[in-house]
């Protein structure tokens, strides 16, 4: 009866709004497709132009509730952890059965494209006119699968969880890892972490230029280096700030951040690098639709304030990511967790 | 030399369901302002002049054509894109003059600088000099339920210049007022159009559509203007 647990029923709830919204914003989506040669001004135009309106407010709220949806599932892993035996964090409960981590990733992607969808409603806002219509038309029409998909891995997931089975947890991996040879991940780490760090400060210096500078090039320039620097900078915090916050260097968990005894940092850190990848990449995504000349007229000010809060973004995970390293390496004088 | 179009209305249509039946209020209007000009829309009851003018102030949607207000298309910008247009391309001042009662006559007639967050000391100052330019200044401080029909009707007026729009629409202004308060309307409205402002009238007022000041008069007749 896991579909009881209050966090799985608004982890549900969530994807079913969205999916509801999605679908009607595609269907007008699909209307406007089919009928958008009708000459302007006329009846049948003006009807389409004002559903129009209305999809897209309720495709923003659909894209905001789906966008909620990986905080949700996080949220629903986390307090089952606490029911099943064995789960010593939401690993435990992704971990069990086929579904888990389909459903983790299908949710991380639909919420990721949401967001962008998010910023591209965001800038047609600003646009004195309905210059963006066909383009978010097909855009709606095109992700209205996603958060059906979701869904679907999410109740086949949450619904096919075993309460009376004992869940294999991260921390049953750790003995293996060791194992099987720690010295395995150092390369990937160091490069990662390195890696990440360089995307970081770059996508940070970029997205303060194409704040100063916002036009089509620099946003541009600063989305591409975001692509970069989100996996990077997630496999960085799983890679490095983990272990460093456990001080066991094999504690590869990313579930286990968002637990009380990490401070819950994993909401804060992980949450600023999405939402960091949502304002670059939407960001980003809007610059390719601003050729029109009302659409370019509303993007500077849209690129300049989501540049600024793409790289405040950006900063705050950068400081939230180095402060458990720090605070080790001070504890420890210096040491290497990796020695 | 052409004066600059204010305000254009194209091909506009207006229908309303009320249940069972569709009206159509508003037929293939087509309708031109310039800056300065003053002209009267004349029509029986019933024959559409509030719902033009609630069209062409952006307050109503047409249900076909397009309003240009400022040279933008202001029925089909979005509700908050309309609402800002209207506030700075339009003045209007309704039938019944839709003042707040509670509030003073000086606090109506800043009344549109709120949203704009302009409602500040030269506002007040503006707003005052309207006043004593329609001759209400002494009652600034006055509570609108207070005021008689003429003094509504000038303190509308005045609310409807404090943003100084450069069109004023008026719905039967002269339907309160005296003949001699009639003449000091139109006076105040012509020298309003001399100062460049498209002035635009519905009324079935003969006062008004007579008045030899007025640059054109339109008729409209079952929704459909000649």
């Amino acid at each position: 009866m896991t579909l009881l647990e209050p966090w799985v029923l608004f982890r549900l709830a969530a994807g079913i709004l969205s999916m509801l919204l999605f679908a009607y914003g595609a269907w007008v989506g699909a209307r406007i497709l089919r009928y958008a040669h009708v000459e302007a001004a006329t009846e049948g135009r003006l009807v389409l132009e004002r559903q129009f309106e209305l999809a897209a407010t309720l495709v923003r709220v659909g894209a905001a509730a789906q966008l909620s949806c990986v905080l949700l599932s996080i949220l629903a892993a986390d307090r089952l952890s606490g029911v099943i035996r064995g789960a010593m964090c939401g690993y435990g409960v992704v971990q069990q059965n086929v579904w888990g981590w389909t459903s983790m990733s299908l949710s991380l992607a639909s919420s990721l494209a949401a967001g962008v969808l998010l910023q591209l409603f965001a800038l047609d806002r600003r646009v004195r006119g309905l210059d963006l219509m066909r383009p978010l038309a097909a855009l709606t029409v095109v992700m209205a699968g996603a958060p059906l998909l979701d869904l679907v891995a999410c109740v086949a997931w949450l619904g096919r969880l075993d309460l009376s089975a004992t869940a294999s947890c991260c921390s049953t991996t750790l003995d293996s890892a060791r194992r099987e040879g720690l010295a395995y991940w150092q390369g990937p780490r160091i490069a990662t972490t390195w890696g990440a760090l360089f995307c970081v400060t770059s996508a940070i210096g970029a997205a303060m230029s194409a704040h100063r500078q916002p036009r089509r090039a620099p946003v541009t320039i600063a989305g591409g280096i975001t692509l970069v620097a989100l996996p990077l900078s997630i496999a960085a915090v799983i890679l490095e700030v983990a272990p460093h916050i456990y001080e066991v260097p094999e504690h590869l968990c990313p579930f286990c951040l968002f637990k009380a005894d990490a401070y819950f940092i994993g909401y804060p850190l992980l949450g600023a690098v999405l939402l960091a990848g949502i304002w670059g990449l939407g960001s980003s995504a809007a610059a390719s639709l601003s050729s029109g000349p009302r659409v370019a007229e509303a993007f500077p000010d849209f690129a300049r304030s989501r540049m600024l809060r793409q790289a405040i973004a950006w900063a705050l995970a950068l400081v939230l990511g180095a402060a458990p390293v720090a605070v080790y390496t001070l504890g420890s004088r210096g040491a290497s967790l990796f020695r | 030399m052409n004066k600059p179009t204010a305000l254009s209305a194209r091909q506009v249509g207006k229908r309303v369901n009320d249940g069972k039946t569709r009206r159509e209020i508003l037929r293939d209007v087509n309708l031109t302002l310039s800056a300065g000009e003053f002209v009267v829309v004349r029509g029986a009851s019933g024959s559409g002049k509030t719902t033009l003018l609630a069209v062409l102030a952006g307050l109503l949607l047409p249900t076909t054509g397009e309003v240009w207000l400022g040279g933008e298309p202001v029925s089909r910008l979005r509700d908050h894109q309309r609402a800002d247009v209207r506030r700075k391309s339009v003045g209007y001042v309704f039938q019944d003059f839709a003042l707040i009662e509670g509030m003073t006559v000086l606090e109506n007639v800043l009344l549109p600088l709120v949203p704009d967050g302009r409602a500040d000391a030269a506002a007040v100052s503006r707003g005052m000099s309207l006043l004593e330019r329609f001759g209400i200044a002494g009652l600034a401080r006055s509570r609108a339920e207070s005021l008689s029909g003429g003094e509504s009707q000038r303190v509308a007026l005045a609310r409807a210049r404090i943003t100084a729009p450069p069109v004023l629409l008026l719905d039967e202004p002269t339907a309160h007022l005296d003949a001699e308060r009639a003449h000091g309307l139109m006076d105040d409205l012509s020298v309003l159009c001399a100062e460049h402002t498209g002035v635009l009238v519905a009324s079935h007022d003969p006062r008004v559509y007579d008045d030899r000041r007025v640059t054109r008069v339109l008729t409209i007749a079952d929704g459909a203007v000649a």
